[in-house]
């Protein structure tokens, strides 16, 4: 009898115990995860920080005063870029109690998708895209460049651009592009720019003024046609008070554009030269594209620590002129190496020898600043001018692969603007890297790992197992 | 609770179970190394654990099925029921003996980077944090198969309940149920609890943070609370035995 009410009263006391300690369980983790929405109580040991804030996102995070709701579109399966995704947007919530994230799932509630349609880009609609939303303004984030195909990662990037625009009094930064002399229409760098937070804007130069801000930055895309004496006159005028400008040659063009060319040789000394280089030596396989050469220029520092590849096809060469205007700094940015060739468009097309042909290094990006005091400002204002041997250099097909030819250029346009103006988020790389290694080698690591070390367990085991049996 | 975890753990490398249980996990992580890492010719393990973890769903139930179930059926219990130990030494005993058998296992595989970092150059911080996942994710297995173990005389019981339940743990993130949309009125509420237990209870969900190279604690106290929940649970039930 004492036995059976012991034993009954350690089953209720077993039972509390146990229905007590499942509560505490989950309650405990709901709490935790809870907490995790508003703190992080994560540690990110990836080499370059990807599910990390950068400082700029966090900036432009406590600024913002609008609550916006950010809607994630999912299909229920987990894939990398959506699980990415997650932990990036948990970062923005965790920083800002202005964020909320939504998840909508398309296979269990796909009619919810509707009610974005005005905003969602439906060519660019991919899993884990997203709707950002206040009360008053909506944008999509496609999550097609999400991830890049040569393992970086643009999700804060992608993000962070869109927030901009919900921040009062931040505008984004502008970049214009020149037109009226049958400039390339530059459709990739331009979407480079508004990725990367830009807004793009057209500027006729014949029937417009150059922009004013001097943080502003225009870019002349392969001109075909030349620009005016008063163009160049605007042109000037627009460099001496700081601006910015880029220009991008198309080397197969047969037209010489006297003026805009005798301008730079004049006033900045970067002579474009009437000629096409080839650095087959440094051609990629199979490809028209050859690698480029880092100087020690602040625009290409940052690719060449990370050993990547900058990459042209056909280019002008750009000299500096033996004499430079004292106010004017221009220097190599990026050159072929030693044993480039010089050809030109007939010998190229027509099979005749370029005479005296040079081989060696040539320029292919210069780079110049040029100082100007204005007396009626009481300011010295700087210039900035870079200059492309080739407008291939940030094409489509360039941007879009595995070279580091984007990084150059938005480093350049950030070189000309000042690190503090707009927002700049740059690609991060995706955690791991490639792996060398021969068919030999593979299959001794098979023989070795799948097939002896297993066979060696089991023989051991059996060999036991026969020992304990006949004992 | 040393002498238990010596005895148990030399029991595993006594009868041919330790080996099969490492010669299975070996092969299977081998041959997943291989043709992930090696063919795909990438430093990036994340592929690697997230298959690797499958295996122990079939794995881990090897390891546990015997430590009370067997016990039980050849009534070696009531020795250890009556001798001057507490239940809790015996319960954690076996488990930090499975879990050794189980670290060796992996420790083992961590060859696996030596080999990467000989071809590339792997970022051992993003790795190691993917092997304590594996490892916590493993010693919850345990410590629910040994739970499971505790309640049968039965060992393939043991191991079959096991199975089923790590794999409906593992794969319940993939059934999108949608149990509040199903519900609704009084029930709504109800139905709301089932997803969120389901998207609680989903393991891959939980996994997938160390898979990317982030340690977070949320998963880490997940798994870490969910094993000491099943130890209780399997000192209860042992617990209860003895009163009987």
């Amino acid at each position: 009898m004492k036995k059976n009410k012991k034993a009954l009263r350690y089953s209720v006391n077993s039972s509390v115990i146990i229905v007590g300690a499942i509560i505490i369980t989950l309650l405990l983790n709901a709490v935790l995860v809870t907490l995790n929405d508003r703190f992080s109580l994560e540690i990110d040991f990836t080499e370059d920080g990807i599910y990390e804030l950068t400082d700029t996102t966090k900036e432009l995070l406590d600024k913002l005063e609008t609550d916006v709701e950010m809607i994630m579109f999912t299909n229920g399966t987990q894939t990398e870029t959506v699980d990415m995704l997650k932990t990036v947007l948990s970062k923005y919530t965790q920083h800002s109690s202005k964020l909320s994230v939504r998840e909508i799932d398309l296979v269990k509630s796909p009619s919810d998708v509707t009610a974005y349609k005005e905003v969602i880009e439906a060519d660019k609609f991919t899993v884990g895209s997203l709707v950002l939303k206040s009360a008053n303004k909506t944008e999509f984030v496609s999550s097609a460049n999400f991830v890049t195909t040569d393992g970086y990662s643009n999700i804060e990037r992608s993000v962070t651009s869109k927030l901009v625009n919900f921040v009062d009094g931040m505008s984004l930064s502008e970049i214009t592009f020149t037109s009226g002399h049958g400039e390339e229409k530059a459709s990739s760098t331009q979407t480079v720019l508004e990725t990367d937070a830009y807004r793009i804007a057209t500027l006729d130069t014949l029937t417009q003024d150059f922009p004013s801000d001097k943080n502003s930055l225009v870019i002349i895309n392969a001109p075909q046609n030349d620009f005016s004496a008063e163009e160049i006159e605007k042109l000037d005028a627009y460099l001496d008070r700081g601006g910015n400008v880029m220009i991008a040659f198309d080397p197969l063009i047969e037209t010489k554009l006297e003026r805009l060319e005798s301008y730079l040789q004049a006033d900045w000394g970067i002579i474009r030269s009437n000629n096409i280089v080839v650095d087959q030596k440094q051609q990629i396989t199979g490809t028209p594209y050859s690698i480029l050469q880092f100087t020690d220029h602040d625009i290409v520092k940052p690719v060449k620590e990370e050993s990547r590849y900058v990459v042209t096809s056909f280019s002008n060469s750009l000299e500096i002129a033996p004499e430079v205007p004292q106010s004017v700094t221009v220097k190599e940015v990026l050159t072929t190496t030693q044993d480039a060739t010089e050809t030109n468009i007939e010998s190229l097309y027509g099979g005749v020898a370029m005479p005296d042909a040079r081989v060696g290094k040539f320029n292919v990006m210069v780079a110049a600043s040029r100082d100007n005091y204005i007396m009626e400002d009481n300011k010295t204002f700087t210039g900035h001018l870079v200059v492309c041997g080739s407008e291939s250099m940030f094409n489509s097909v360039i941007l879009e692969s595995r070279f580091a030819n984007e990084d150059v250029f938005l480093n350049a346009v950030n070189w000309m603007k000042g690190s503090d103006s707009g927002i700049s988020v740059r690609i991060k790389r995706m955690p791991g890297g490639a792996l060398t290694i021969s068919q030999g080698h593979f299959w001794t690591w098979f023989v070795i790992l799948v097939v002896a070390v297993p066979l060696g367990l089991l023989i051991s085991g059996l060999v036991i197992w026969l020992k304990r049996r006949y004992k | 609770m040393k002498a238990i975890l010596t005895r148990e753990f030399k029991s595993y490398f006594r009868s041919p179970i330790g080996f099969v249980f490492l010669a299975a996990f070996f092969f299977y992580a081998s041959l997943q190394f291989v043709f992930i890492n090696l063919r795909g010719q990438m430093t990036l393990m994340k592929y690697f654990f997230e298959n690797i973890s499958m295996i122990f769903i079939f794995v881990i139930p090897i390891l546990t099925m015997r430590t009370f179930a067997e016990e039980r059926k050849s009534k070696t219990d009531q020795l250890l029921l009556t001798a001057p130990v507490k239940v809790t030494d015996i319960v954690l005993g076996k488990f930090f003996a499975a879990a050794g058998v189980l670290l060796l296992a992996v420790v083992a595989t961590m060859f696996y980077v030596l080999v990467l970092n000989s071809y590339g150059e792997p970022v051992f911080s993003e790795i190691f944090i993917g092997y304590l996942g594996l490892f916590l994710m493993g010693t919850f297995f345990i410590s629910l198969g040994m739970f499971l173990s505790s309640l049968t005389q039965s060992q393939v019981i043991a191991a079959v309940s096991t199975l089923v339940i790590v794999f409906f743990l593992w794969f319940s993130s993939s059934l999108s149920l949608n149990f509040a949309a199903m519900m609704s009125g009084v029930f709504h509420w109800l139905g709301v609890f089932l997803d969120w237990l389901v998207d609680f209870l989903a393991i891959n969900n939980r996994f997938a943070d160390f898979t990317l190279g982030v340690l977070n604690f949320v998963p880490v106290f997940y798994f870490v609370s969910l094993t000491a929940l099943f130890l209780l649970l399997t000192v209860c039930v042992i617990e209860k035995r003895r009163w009987k």
